[in-house]
């Protein structure tokens, strides 16, 4: 009977192990099972069999007991929570739970990590956005891969490559070569804006360019009102961009409405269309476009037909090529469409084709490549792409370097879990999963992070590069998503070696407490401090050498004075006025005593200046030269208003009246005619021709990229588009308000505009100055991070030293001593990573200064700032750590135990 | 062998139908389930169980424990008036699918 409870008991606690089953529910069962027993003992089994039979009988506990449990759960899909974890990778809670304590304990070198990958990832998404703006433009245009801008290079004299080229050129090229399907002319309106009038009402209106009637067929700017087939093909037809439609008409539909040109009172325009908002991202910006017969019937005249004047580089010309043709085959036909279409104003002896080249420039490429004469505006150049991102690599890698240099230090501190982990069975692979992939979380959480930093910086970024990046940008698809790979990659890099280097610890060693071998770790860890710091030291030599660049070629003699100048840009009603009586103008202007010389003019320094051939005396006719020529219209007051200085000869003067046909020419002009005695010498230009009666300095008329090009001036006192005036710099304000006041007298209804000479000259070294700040900001970050990493690593290792530190002290080192063995392990660092950057940042910066034909030498005195200011910082970074650990009482070190 | 879902199905009407003959406990009900199928219903005991915590949670049934000197306790299990109405229910739901069976079993094949 014993044995027989006994079997029962075993039962009931097969019972009991199963969480379904109440108390209550055990009792009940057991005393079924007895009553089972019971019967079967009374059919005459003996007792043993009786309870098998009864157990039998009975059926499956496990069985009930999940039925049971499906009757009394709440749950909407039944399903034991203790079974829960079979349908999950077993362990993911755990290495959750694990990381998430790892994080909490070490808060100080969690956040080293998670704010060096916030900063390295965030750097990369500003140069992400910004490349990838760079890489987008035109790309709006559905036809874009078959569009071609036609440019001209002349291979005689300077062989100027043009970005223009003859008018009549387009449409030739059209009907010579069957591939072409479509040609577009675009001509910018001359002149710095022009003022558009609507009942009275005046606008200031800029960026107006004249194009065909095909414009809408080749290149993709939709309506938003208006017929795109027609809306360009009558004469006086306007299409306005949205915003100005806005500022003119409102929201109505403006189609059909007259404008104004006020500086012809009586040219009217009609308005045929307006644009939708347009990308900002095109080589072409624009803000109205008017229809290409308008300027035909503005400037068609007797003397001159645009459609006639195959040489004249006046407009930017695009062919639409058919689909499927080949860009090869139609370049190909060039030559000979050039050979007949100039035959009749080439020489006789020579081919058109030898003289010069016609090519196809892709649109796409236009914006990053293209450098030609007369670009519409000042391209971007692909130098700066691929500058920005190897920097943005770089910061990615010393965001990294951080991460696996921490990690790897303070693997001993997870040596247990490991030993444990591997003692319950864990594999090598799963463990180097869960590490890496604690990596990979950690990155995609700085991601977030990154995210909120950008947010924040892209103002800054906006300025810099003077675009206008929003928040959309962000959240573009194809973006969002290759910052999540490049973050997953981040993470990648940073804990593979961790992953492999600790899953690779042997259980017993890490659980009897030996620290693995890890020499070649301490080297990696060395060699990662290295590359660090020779980035670093890349980009502050880089930094200083583009700064000093900068500065010098700001401050370099120009051979003019560039300040005190304002340029007042004459339009309209003022305009007018100055053509009219430039004389009365300027000498009321110079009553007052402030102001010291006015000129008229339309060329001046930092503008590009026009290519000419003109012909010395006593040369015969091909034996012209090219020359660069101010033909934009000077006055005689240009030359002394500009403070430029005379070597030989005089200013054009007002008494000598021989001077309507004289020019002054600079030095380099001299030696490239080939003048022996320039003054008197007679020089022909067209139908420009008298003698040289001054010679200037080489003064720096363009930016100091190249060498002071030859130059002659012409003088035409009638054209200018500016009013320069001369002034003491701290005059300006008060000159500003008397200029004004006096344009007010001739003008009353003209808006007063101004700039300074000194700016407009600055710009042309806009993209070295946005080189100059993004330099310095990614050398502040990638210091930033590097000394981050260096303060975790010195903490950690300076903690690692605490007790020899104390016994050396009470052995009596000194504080300085102490000091001096924490640095000089990573000051050592710091000079092997000087040595490697050194010659790389040598090569490099030399490389960009050849770019210049003025330029600075970088001085040793470089170097040692830039190796000082990195010992500095890295000395500060550790020296904080290393001072508490010298100035610690010993006793505090060596007691612990 | 009937199947598993249709014993499932009718385990419900079955055992209320036992229950509104009088009060009773688990073994005596299982007792009851074989004789009246004649073995045609061969539960294993132990599913029992599963089926009356449901009609007792359901509120078709009810229980009490009954402990009395010298024998072992055992619980009672009584139907409840919501289950009567229950095994009403149950009882018309049965009848016409009985009925329908019958029907289209008794149906000559056509092709009118």
């Amino acid at each position: 009977m014993a044995s027989l409870e006994k079997k029962v008991a075993k039962w009931k606690h097969g019972l009991s192990k199963n969480p379904s089953f109440e108390e209550s529910d055990i009792l009940e069962m057991e005393s079924h099972l007895y009553n089972l027993i019971d019967k079967f003992i009374e059919e005459g089994v003996s007792e043993d069999e009786a309870f098998d039979k009864a157990v039998q009988k009975f059926g499956e506990l496990d069985k009930v007991g999940e039925d049971v449990f499906k009757v009394r759960t709440t749950k909407v899909i039944p399903k034991p929570s203790w079974e829960e974890s079979k349908w999950m990778p077993s362990l993911l809670r755990n290495y959750f739970k694990t990381l998430g304590r790892n994080i909490s304990r070490n808060k100080f070198y969690t956040s080293l990590n998670l704010v060096g990958l916030t900063i390295g990832i965030a750097t990369c998404l500003l140069i992400i956005l910004f490349i990838n703006d760079e890489l987008s433009y035109d790309r709006f245009h559905e036809k874009g891969d078959r569009i071609y801008r036609l440019t001209i290079k002349y291979e005689t004299g300077n062989q100027t490559h043009w970005a223009a080229i003859g008018p009549p050129v387009v449409n030739a090229v059209k009907d010579a070569i069957p591939e072409v399907e479509e040609g577009v002319r675009f001509f910018p309106i001359s002149g710095n804006f022009n003022v558009l009038k609507f009942e009275n009402e005046k606008f200031k209106a800029t960026k107006g360019v004249y194009t065909d009637s095909t414009f809408f067929e080749v290149f993709t700017y939709p309506l938003k009102y208006g017929n795109p087939e027609t809306a360009l093909t009558d004469p006086r037809s306007v299409v306005l961009s949205e915003e100005m439609a806005m500022a003119f008409f409102g929201d109505e539909n403006p189609v059909g409405k007259t404008v104004y040109m006020s500086d012809w009172d009586d040219f009217h325009l009609n308005v045929t269309g307006v644009l939708e908002k347009m990308p900002e991202n095109t080589h072409l910006p624009f803000n109205y476009l008017l229809s290409m017969n308008t300027f035909m019937e503005i400037t068609s005249g007797p003397n001159w037909n645009p459609e006639n004047s195959i040489t004249w580089a006046g407009m930017y010309e695009y062919v639409l090529l058919k689909e499927g043709s080949s860009v090869e085959e139609v370049a190909q036909k060039l030559p000979g469409f050039l050979d007949n279409f100039f035959a009749r104003i080439a020489p006789p002896d020579r081919k058109p084709s030898e003289l010069a080249t016609m090519h196809l420039q892709p649109l796409f490429d236009i914006h990053l490549t293209s450098d030609l004469e007369k670009e519409y505006q000042a391209n971007s150049d692909l130098r700066y792409v691929y500058i920005f991102s190897v920097i943005a690599v770089f910061v990615l890698l010393i965001a990294c370097a951080n991460f696996i240099n921490l990690t790897t230090a303070r693997a001993s501190n997870r040596m247990r879990e490991i030993g444990i982990r591997k003692t319950l069975g864990a594999g090598r692979k799963q463990l180097a999963f869960q590490f890496l992939g604690e990596s990979m979380l950690l990155s995609l959480i700085s991601l977030v992070l990154a995210y909120g930093l950008t947010i924040f910086l892209l103002p800054y970024l906006n300025e810099i590069t003077v675009k206008s990046f929003s928040l959309e940008f962000l959240l573009d698809p194809t973006l969002v998503l290759s910052f999540v790979g490049i973050t997953l990659f981040s993470g990648f890099i940073s804990g593979i070696y961790p992953s492999i280097y600790m899953s690779g610890f042997s259980p017993v060693k890490v659980l009897k407490g030996i620290t693995p071998n890890s020499t070649n770790n301490a080297f990696l860890r060395k060699g990662l401090v290295v590359f660090q710091f020779a980035i670093s030291l890349f980009l502050i030599i880089g930094t200083i050498v583009v700064y000093n660049q900068l500065s010098f070629l700001r401050t370099e003699q120009l051979g003019f004075d560039k300040e005190g100048v304002i340029n007042v840009p004459l339009f309209g009603e003022f305009e007018d006025a100055v053509r009219a009586n430039p004389e009365t103008v300027k000498q009321e202007l110079l009553r007052n005593p402030s102001i010291f010389s006015v000129s008229v003019a339309g060329d001046y320094p930092g503008k590009r200046f026009s290519v000419e051939s003109v012909l010395p005396e006593g040369r015969a006719e091909d034996e012209d030269v090219t020359v660069r020529i101010a033909d934009d219209g000077l006055d005689h007051d240009f030359i002394p208003t500009m403070g430029v200085n005379l070597v030989a000869g005089r200013n054009f003067s007002k008494q000598a009246p021989t001077d309507t046909n004289a020019w002054i020419i600079n030095e380099a002009a001299v030696q490239k005619l080939g003048l022996e005695e320039p003054i008197g010498h007679i020089l022909h230009w067209g139908s420009y021709s008298g003698p040289i009666v001054g010679v200037t300095e080489n003064f720096n008329y363009m930016s100091m990229h190249s060498e002071v090009e030859a130059l002659v001036i012409p003088l035409q006192p009638r054209w200018g588009s500016y009013l320069f005036v001369r002034t003491k710099a701290e005059d300006v304000p008060e000159v500003l308000h008397y200029i004004d006041s006096k344009m007010k007298e001739f003008a009353p209804t003209s808006v007063f505009e101004y700039s300074f000479l000194s700016e407009e000259f600055d710009n042309l070294y806009r993209s070295e100055d946005q080189l100059s700040q993004v330099f310095w900001y990614f050398s502040l970050v990638a210091i930033l991070i590097a000394c981050l990493g260096l303060f975790g690593l010195s903490t950690f290792i300076i903690n690692q030293r605490t007790k020899e530190i104390g016994v050396r002290k009470i052995l009596g080192a000194s504080i300085q001593s102490i000091l001096m063995l924490v640095s000089t392990s990573f000051l050592k660092l710091i000079i092997i990573s000087f040595c490697i950057a050194a010659p790389v940042v040598y090569f490099v910066m030399n490389d960009w200064l050849s770019s210049f034909a003025y330029k600075t030498d970088m001085g040793i005195w470089i170097y040692f700032l830039a190796g000082a200011t990195i010992l500095f910082i890295s000395f500060i970074t550790i020296g904080f750590q290393a001072m508490r650990s010298a100035i610690s009482k010993p006793v505090d070190a060596l007691r612990s135990e | 062998m009937i199947s598993k879902s249709l014993v499932a199905a009718s385990s419900k009407p079955l055992i209320l139908t036992i229950l509104s003959w009088g009060e009773n406990y688990g073994y005596e009900i299982i007792q009851k389930v074989g004789e009246l199928s004649g073995g045609v219903l061969d539960w294993s005991d132990g599913m029992l169980y599963p089926v009356l915590y449901k009609l007792e949670k359901d509120g078709l049934a009810q229980s009490r424990w009954e402990v009395q000197e010298g024998a072992r306790p055992r619980k009672y299990y009584s139907i409840t008036k919501k289950g009567k109405e229950e095994l009403a229910r149950e009882k018309a739901h049965w009848i016409n699918v009985n009925d329908v069976l019958q029907t289209v079993w008794n149906m000559k094949p056509s092709v009118s």
